[in-house]
């Protein structure tokens, strides 16, 4: 999968190096002196955005690894903290952000965790940290690194020996191995992103099936860590109706509601950009071609009735298998909310209080 | 490769029938029109004698001054004088001497750089070389340009011949050499009727696109459908008026609940009676955003009156059911 290996000179002696490379020793290693140089590969090849995702660039991350999650003021946002240890992925889905994200992305590591470790020591010793989540996968799957690096040994152990903020590691793998026995101290939430199997087929290139998912999911239930799931993106095609009311069935008969912190769901959004990158890459996609007005902050949504309609029903399909999980939507308005659920987040304390305490609850999280 | 060569000629007086007028395989130009050579030419003779080369059916090609011959012959000619080609000369040869040719005396248009580029593209070994050949063939050097220009020639004739008499735009025909022939044709006679600027030939281009996924139809099926042929049929329209509503109905296609949306907000607007002194416009896309309300007023009294317009506004339940039409 991993057809070469960038060291970025300045990290070359690190120990993380060293252990990523005993992974994949067959794989042809280069020196470079700085990330445009693999740029400059990348952006010779025909398709510099699938060969992005079969090399490696291991480097160092000269800016903070805590930031926040670029939410805009014409949505709810749910106050979310990203942990950037890395971008892009190696699975390749139509609707990625990812592709346009960055020019030419490439899948990038950074080995310089330590200074990680410094900013997750100083912001849990604070006593009371400014917020109370933080996930790994906003710029990347948080589990594609499993086979290279010790990333989750690393985490969910630092993560279980604190009571203030909760780690989620959001992923479309199978990659739960290195999860199995590890000290979590159900401070790590392990959350999968769900979609029908005929949107997995058509749109998410070398992801793990439904099943596979829901199968690694009721996993790590058994294994005693927190789950989240995220019904994101949701696309309306012929047939979503049947296929989404099917898989929230299934993902209730894999799991246990009492165990889930919390579940997203998302309609479909994207940068304008990435519409002609969908239509040169992923020639059979249809998913650009539904109903797409220009939103409040600049990307495409579905018109709005139709984002309402779907919310509806597939809240109405939860909540009649799960009643009291904590539901909520990714970058929606007050009238989505109202429209959809019933009420707004602000009656009940906003947002990203209502996940705080759901975190608190199945996670035991002080907040 | 990129160095042309010397080439060699020998005047000679050729009988008009022994040229191959059909062959155009140093043709640029989609136009054999002579007529305004043939007045020059019958006042002051032929200054420039066309460049011919001989093929091994011993009939002679044009290499050089396709509209002079066919001149020439309008002129009841039989004989004309020719620059013929000297020994052999490669297909390549030719037609860089007949894009050279054109250069010398003006700037070879897009359809004819075109022509240029599509017929060199198989004689030459790899794309970046019709690249290197650009700067002396005077083709863009902006890889993107190069690219546009190169997919026009993959359009009919009738359609490349379009951008030159301005019935479609450049940019429009870049987005038809995607379409086959059969659809761009179909393009280009709506074009043909409605004459829309560049932004709405683009806008109808993209809208029948993107439904002919949605229902897995061809875009020529959508642009011969009925909706658009009754609009195309009513004499009482002119075509501007055409225009718009071809755009509507396509807009309607392809956003239905959208364009539902909107005729539900014009309705409820009717019943607010507003007046030519007060407007309201929807947010954009009914997606959140603030509406506007524009009032225009002279003085107090005018100002009065349009308060009570206000305050009848605020008591019609009209307002509620547009301030939330998801309800
Ligand atoms: S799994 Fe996530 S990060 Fe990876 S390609 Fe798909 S959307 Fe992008």
């Amino acid at each position: 999968m991993i057809s070469r290996l960038y060291i970025d000179e300045a990290v070359k002696h690190h120990p993380a190096v060293g252990t990523v490379q005993q992974s994949l020793p067959a794989v042809p290693v280069s020196v470079v002196p700085d990330a445009a140089k693999v740029y400059e590969v990348l952006t010779a090849m025909q398709d510099p955005i699938a060969a992005g995702k079969r090399v490696l660039f291991l480097t160092r991350n000269k800016g903070p690894f805590l930031r926040k999650c670029p939410g805009t003021k014409s949505y709810i946002c749910c106050g979310y903290q990203i942990l950037h240890i890395g971008t892009y992925c190696t699975m390749d889905c139509a609707y990625c952000i990812l592709q346009a994200y960055f020019h030419p992305p490439v899948l990038q590591y950074f080995v310089n965790q330590e200074r990680l470790f410094k900013e997750l020591d100083d912001l849990v010793r604070s006593g009371r940290p400014p917020f109370h989540r933080i996930g790994t996968g906003e710029f990347t799957d948080s589990l594609i690194w499993e086979p290279w690096t010790e990333l989750s040994s690393a985490l969910v152990p630092y993560f279980a020996q604190q009571d203030r903020v909760v780690l989620e590691l959001k992923t479309k793998t199978t990659a739960v191995e290195n999860l199995r026995g590890l000290e979590h101290n159900r401070k790590t939430i392990v959350a999968w992103s769900l979609n029908s199997p005929a949107i997995i087929r058509s749109e998410e290139r070398g992801t793990a099936s439904m099943r596979a998912r829901l199968r690694a999911a009721a996993q790590c239930e058994a294994w005693g860590y927190p789950l989240a799931f995220h019904f994101d993106p949701l696309i309306l095609y012929e047939g979503w109706e049947k296929d989404y009311r099917r898989l929230v069935r299934e993902l209730f008969a894999s799991v246990s509601a009492q165990n889930i912190v919390w579940i997203s769901l998302g309609s479909f959004r994207f940068m304008p950009s990435l519409k002609p990158i969908i239509r040169k890459r992923f020639q059979k996609s249809r998913i650009i071609y539904g109903e797409f007005i220009p939103g409040l902050d600049g990307k495409m949504r579905y018109f709005k009735p139709l984002r309402i309609e779907l919310y509806r029903k597939m809240a109405a399909w939860i909540r009649e298998l799960a009643p009291d999980v904590m539901l909520y939507f990714c970058m929606e308005d007050q009238e989505v909310w109202e429209q959809a659920l019933g009420f707004v987040p602000e009656d009940r304390g906003g947002l990203s209080r209502m996940l705080d305490e759901s975190a608190a609850r199945h996670c035991g999280v002080v907040v | 490769m990129f160095d042309q060569p010397v080439m060699k000629y020998a005047d000679k007086v050729i009988s008009i029938s022994e040229i191959d007028t059909k062959d155009d395989t140093c043709r640029l130009s989609l136009r054999t029109d002579p007529d305004a050579l043939v007045d020059s030419i019958r006042a002051v003779g032929l200054i420039n004698p066309p460049v011919l080369r001989q093929r091994q059916d011993l009939k002679y090609q044009i290499v050089c001054g396709f509209r002079r011959v066919m001149a020439c012959k309008a002129l009841g000619w039989h004989e004309i004088k020719a620059r013929v080609l000297k020994g052999s000369s490669t297909e390549l040869d030719c037609l860089k001497l007949s894009i050279l040719d054109n250069r010398s005396h003006r700037q070879l248009n897009v359809v004819e750089q075109a022509q240029g580029i599509q017929k060199l593209s198989p004689l030459l070994p790899c794309r970046n070389c019709l690249q290197m050949l650009s700067s002396v063939l005077g083709f863009p050097k902006n890889q993107k340009v190069f690219k546009k220009i190169g997919s026009l020639s993959r359009l009919p004739g009738a359609i490349q011949a379009g951008v030159m008499d301005e019935i479609v735009s450049f940019e429009a025909v870049v987005d038809l050499s995607e379409f086959s022939s059969e659809d761009a044709l179909s393009f280009f006679e709506l074009f043909k009727v409605l004459k829309l600027s560049q932004n709405k030939q683009r806008e109808v281009i993209t809208l029948v696109w993107e439904i002919a996924i949605r229902e897995d139809l061809k875009p020529a099926e959508i642009l011969q459908s009925k909706g658009i042929r009754t609009i195309l049929d009513r004499a009482e329209l002119n075509r501007n008026e055409k225009g718009s509503k071809v755009r509507a109905h396509l807009k309607q296609r392809r956003f239905p609940t959208l364009t539902e949306a909107e005729k539900r907000f014009s309705k409820e607007l009717k019943a607010l009676k507003l007046n030519e002194h007060v407007h309201m416009t929807a947010s954009p896309y009914f997606e959140g955003g603030p509406h506007t309300l524009r009032m225009t007023f002279k003085g107090m009294k005018d100002f009065d009156e349009r308060r009570k317009t206000l305050d009848a506004m605020a008591k019609n339940p009209a307002l509620k059911r547009l301030l939330e039409p998801f309800e």
